[in-house]
């Protein structure tokens, strides 16, 4: 009888139905070997299961990167420093000379160039948060589209379901609440507006779970007009999502 | 501009649990996981830049953690050449027993099979060991296994399944022990 292949016990095994292959029957020799192959792929999934880092892990890891992250701004003109101090006294030495010729014709138009450069850059600093700030609020509408999601499918919701929702609205809720001052502060109210929105249901979910008893998350979704909430949130979440490309290609032409 | 810092944070916090875990997975040790798990965070951090803003974050970082865990393992690799270590090295990692209510001789067997499971991963390759890991402790698809590793899904297979066959020519004789206990 022709054994079975290592390489058909293993596919076998991944199989739902794997073990009632009828060769199992008549081959005790790969009946064995699928077992092994079973017992291994068990104890794998068993030494899988690690236990969750403890609640301040996160802030942990940030205190042990935080040092070495750089300050964008600071980087990018630390660097440009360095240049100069090795290449800068040649440049400038050969520079002056041809600088002497052209200084007088260049200085109007650049001086007026300079301005409106710096003008814009002041303008686009202003209305445009950086690329991780983008990265922070478009994780907060994630998360906050996939709770209200799940709020907005949910039927009935047991204590145990509720458990988990609310400590995440709870979460999302503290979050919430200082994006939507940045928001307001930075002069971006359809941000604000809708986090505003997100943070009132956001504080039924969390301060009051009961509310999502027997279907009243139904009761959410009528006066909380929840699927609005979802659409607007995704509209913005798009928009971000461009403004952030766009004000990070604008950065770049720039630099 | 200190602002990204702060902003960071929040984005460190958020995932760096469940990168830890997947980590602790692949590496197989607590002390390792926690050096990935921040050069993964620093990584990402420096190519910032590159993510796109329409993708998920946390799909995102656990990418990069994926490719830090393989650049530990390398690491270590030729910082000591192939361990060949029978027993278990890596005690501060948290792992449920495999049958916690089971008699004396079987819990001692269980322990010497992880032990050996454990020394058995170490001597795998990189790839081969992160592709099981993903497969078959982070239940990933094989498709999902590949782009991971970005390899195809077909090489993804190979990997897995040249692990398993590794670590079930190694683990034998412990199986024909526990049946022979029964």
């Amino acid at each position: 009888m022709k054994h079975l292949s290592e390489e058909e016990l293993y596919a076998l095994s991944q199989e739902p139905s794997g073990a009632g292959h009828p060769h199992f029957r008549e081959c005790p020799h790969c009946a064995d070997a699928y077992d092994e192959v079973k017992r291994l792929l068990e104890a794998t999934a068993a030494a899988g299961r690690v236990s969750e880092p403890t609640p301040d892990y996160g802030e942990k890891v940030f205190a042990a990167i935080q040092a070495s992250l750089p300050v964008y701004g600071q980087k990018q003109s630390q660097r440009k420093w360095n240049w100069w101090g090795q290449n800068g006294r040649l440049i400038f030495a050969g520079g002056v000379a041809s600088l002497a010729l052209v200084a007088g014709a260049f200085w109007a138009g650049s001086a007026w160039q300079q301005r409106q450069a710096r003008e814009e850059t002041a303008k686009w600093n202003r209305g445009a948060p950086s690329r991780v700030v983008f990265v922070v609020v478009r994780d907060h509408l994630d998360r906050s589209e996939r709770l209200l999601m799940e709020l907005d499918h949910a039927g009935h919701l047991t204590e145990v379901d509720r458990g988990p929702i609310a400590s995440e609205a709870s979460e999302l809720l503290e979050d919430n609440r200082l994006y939507r001052q940045t928001a307001a502060a930075s002069n971006d109210p359809a941000l604000a507006a809708l986090l505003d929105r997100l943070g009132r249901v956001l504080i039924e979910v969390a301060h009051d779970p009961a509310t999502l008893e027997g279907g009243a998350s139904g009761t959410i979704r009528e006066d909380m007009n929840l699927d609005g909430l979802l659409f607007e949130l995704r509209v913005l979440r798009d928009k971000e999502g461009a403004h952030g490309r766009g004000g990070e290609d604008t950065k770049e032409t720039k630099s | 501009m200190e602002g990204d810092r702060d902003a960071y944070r929040h984005l460190v916090v958020r995932h760096s649990p469940s990168v830890f875990k997947t980590a602790c997975r692949i590496t197989g040790n607590a002390a390792d996981a926690d050096e990935a798990v921040q050069e993964t965070f620093l990584r990402a951090y420096l190519q910032i830049r590159k993510f796109e803003l329409r993708a998920d974050f946390g799909t995102w970082v656990y990418r990069i953690g994926v490719n830090c865990c393989i650049d530990l393992l390398r690491k270590r690799r030729r910082q000591s050449g192939w361990r060949v270590s029978e027993q278990t090295e890596f005690g501060e990692m948290s792992i449920q027993p495999v049958d916690g209510a089971a008699g004396p001789e079987r819990l001692l067997l269980s322990g010497e099979l992880e032990g050996k499971r454990r020394a058995a991963m170490s001597r795998l390759t990189e790839v081969e060991r992160a592709a099981f890991t993903l497969r078959h402790m982070e239940d990933k698809s094989m498709q999902e296994v590949g782009d991971l590793l970005k390899i195809s899904s077909d090489s993804a297979k190979q990997a897995v399944f040249r692990a398993v066959q590794k670590l079930r020519r190694e683990l034998r004789p412990l199986w024909v022990k526990a049946l022979d206990k029964q």
